[in-house]
């Protein structure tokens, strides 16, 4: 185990964009652990990760890889970052191979044999220019890149957006692979939640630029509840204050806090569930738009 | 920096090595046609071969909008300074132009030699040599600041407007008759006047793009 624990430190930063700003956004991230960041489009995820990754720049706050102050060695602490895009941003006339040539140059610990590994694994053919690769092709070289170069932390935006069902499935199989190293940690992005409720060991929730939480998974999923019922008895829920509620002809959905569910006289008539990932993105987004309404 | 003068030979478009035998003759032949002073063809040559290492140089670089932010968004991901890459784009400029002189000398020995054509100029002309890598630094110095902040079309079409410029400038300087102040200084030594002019402005742009380049978000 090295010496810092955390692998990555966001502290209070704000960045200011046309109609967008980030704003004092914190979290942190262990060695040995998966990483979610989840939010709907716009959030500021990818804002978040261009800041993480030196390509914006930040208006206040800090940003620490490995302990280190971002600001200080950004070129030294990115040979131990592994990157992955929601966009291909490889050279895209020249082959997989001759972007390997290329990007190899750049890493001290970059290792051939991994990389062929993974190419060979993945089927990704190395002598295809990268323009010609399809989206979850040239998205599994982005991810043989970012591995092969025994990079400690991943970090990844958006990598599962447009894939396919099985592609996302063999991505997860690979990080909870790679996760096996306790001196490594993966940072992933996305709005593809139902991947991350698996692998994730913490998540954190960005919406309009502000982090909602920072916590871990089953903390979360254990937190909230879903509580549906008849319509009759939606305003027994509703006094209640539930973070958010819907109603169909039919009956109710209210989405609450553990807590207040305890001070509810539960009916048999109740029907309690533990809510997914993502619905509890989407009752929190949907309280949040709710209450600005 | 040896890495991102590497990547730049690799990520050129293979066309553009060819784009001198193209150019050249048709430089080398006009040059024919021009009289003046003893300075001129050397003038001729020069902005030949500082136009096509421009062209080179311009065309390493000719992506344009989302291509071109993706393209800074892998580099920047990469174990590489922003100061670095903006060092290795002015040092590349040395490398686009030696192959474009290169290619010089070679189709100037292919005409006296091969085509037994009667060529004025020697093969290798410090004088040219040197001139052209001013013209090239000069151009390029111009095309920098501008593509980091507006894009490669603007700092395109501005450059050609500066070769061309330039071009008029020089034909313009020498119908001049020489002048008895100091300014003659310019007319005894014009290599040195514009090699001083021109490092003066590389000097400045370099700082200029490397404040552009750095301040800008991918």
């Amino acid at each position: 185990m090295k010496d810092e624990e955390h692998i990555l430190e966001v502290n209070n930063i704000s960045k200011k964009l046309k109609g967008f700003e980030l704003q004092q956004v914190s979290f942190s991230l262990k060695r040995g652990y998966i990483m979610g960041f989840i939010g709907p489009n716009g959030a500021g995820k990818s804002t978040t990760i261009r800041c993480m990754m030196g390509l914006a720049h930040i208006d206040s706050g800090q940003i620490k890889l490995f302990n280190t102050d971002s600001h200080t060695n950004m070129k030294a602490l990115k040979q131990r970052i592994g990157f992955v895009y929601d966009q291909n941003v490889f050279f895209e006339d020249l082959t997989v191979e001759k972007n390997r040539q290329i990007i190899s140059m750049f890493y001290d610990e970059w290792d051939d044999k991994i990389f062929y590994d993974y190419i060979h694994k993945f089927g990704v053919p190395l002598s295809t220019p990268v323009k010609s690769l399809s989206k979850g092709t040239a998205m599994k070289f982005a991810l043989a890149v970012a591995l092969s170069h025994n990079a400690e932390l991943i970090i990844m935006d958006e990598p599962t957006s447009g894939l396919d069902p099985i592609f996302r499935k063999e991505l997860l199989d690979v990080l909870q692979e790679v996760i096996q190293d306790a001196n490594k940690a993966i940072f992933f992005s996305t709005h593809n939640i139902s991947d991350l409720e698996h692998v994730a060991d913490y998540i954190t929730f960005i919406y309009d630029g502000k982090i909602q939480f920072c916590k871990e998974t089953e903390s979360i999923l254990d937190h909230y509840v879903t509580v549906k019922g008849p319509k009759s008895l939606m305003e027994l829920v509703e006094a209640h204050r539930p973070l958010a509620i819907k109603s169909s002809s039919l009956g109710f959905e209210a989405f609450m806090e553990k807590e207040q569910l305890a001070l509810l006289n539960t009916s048999p008539d109740f029907k309690i569930e533990r809510p997914a990932l993502e619905d509890i993105m989407y009752y929190l987004v949907k309280s949040k738009n709710d209450k600005g309404a | 920096m040896l890495k991102l003068l590497l990547m730049e030979l690799y990520t050129q478009k293979k066309i553009s090595f060819f784009i001198p035998v193209i150019l050249l003759p048709l430089f080398l032949s006009l040059g024919d046609k021009i009289s003046g002073t003893d300075m001129f063809p050397t003038l001729i040559f020069s902005l030949a071969v500082g136009f096509i290492s421009y062209f080179m140089t311009s065309y390493s670089n000719s992506n344009t909008g989302e291509t071109d932010k993706l393209q800074y968004k892998l580099l920047l991901s990469l174990p590489v300074s922003r100061t670095l890459l903006i060092s290795a784009k002015y040092v590349m400029v040395c490398v686009w132009w030696l192959i474009s002189y290169a290619w010089l000398m070679l189709v100037l020995l292919i005409l006296k030699y091969v085509a037994h054509v009667p060529i004025a100029q020697p093969i290798f002309n410090w004088q040219v040599a040197f001139f052209s890598l001013c013209c090239c630094y000069f151009m390029n110095s111009i095309f920098y600041p501008l593509y980091y902040k507006y894009g490669f079309r603007v700092a395109n079409v501005i450059g050609i407007l500066v070769f061309f410029t330039l071009s008029n400038l020089a034909g313009k300087i020498n119908s001049l008759p020489i002048p008895a102040n100091f300014t003659a200084l310019l007319f005894d030594y014009p290599l040195a006047a514009f090699a001083t002019f021109t490092a003066v402005l590389i000097l400045l742009t370099y700082t200029t793009t490397l404040y552009i380049f750095t301040k800008a978000d991918y």
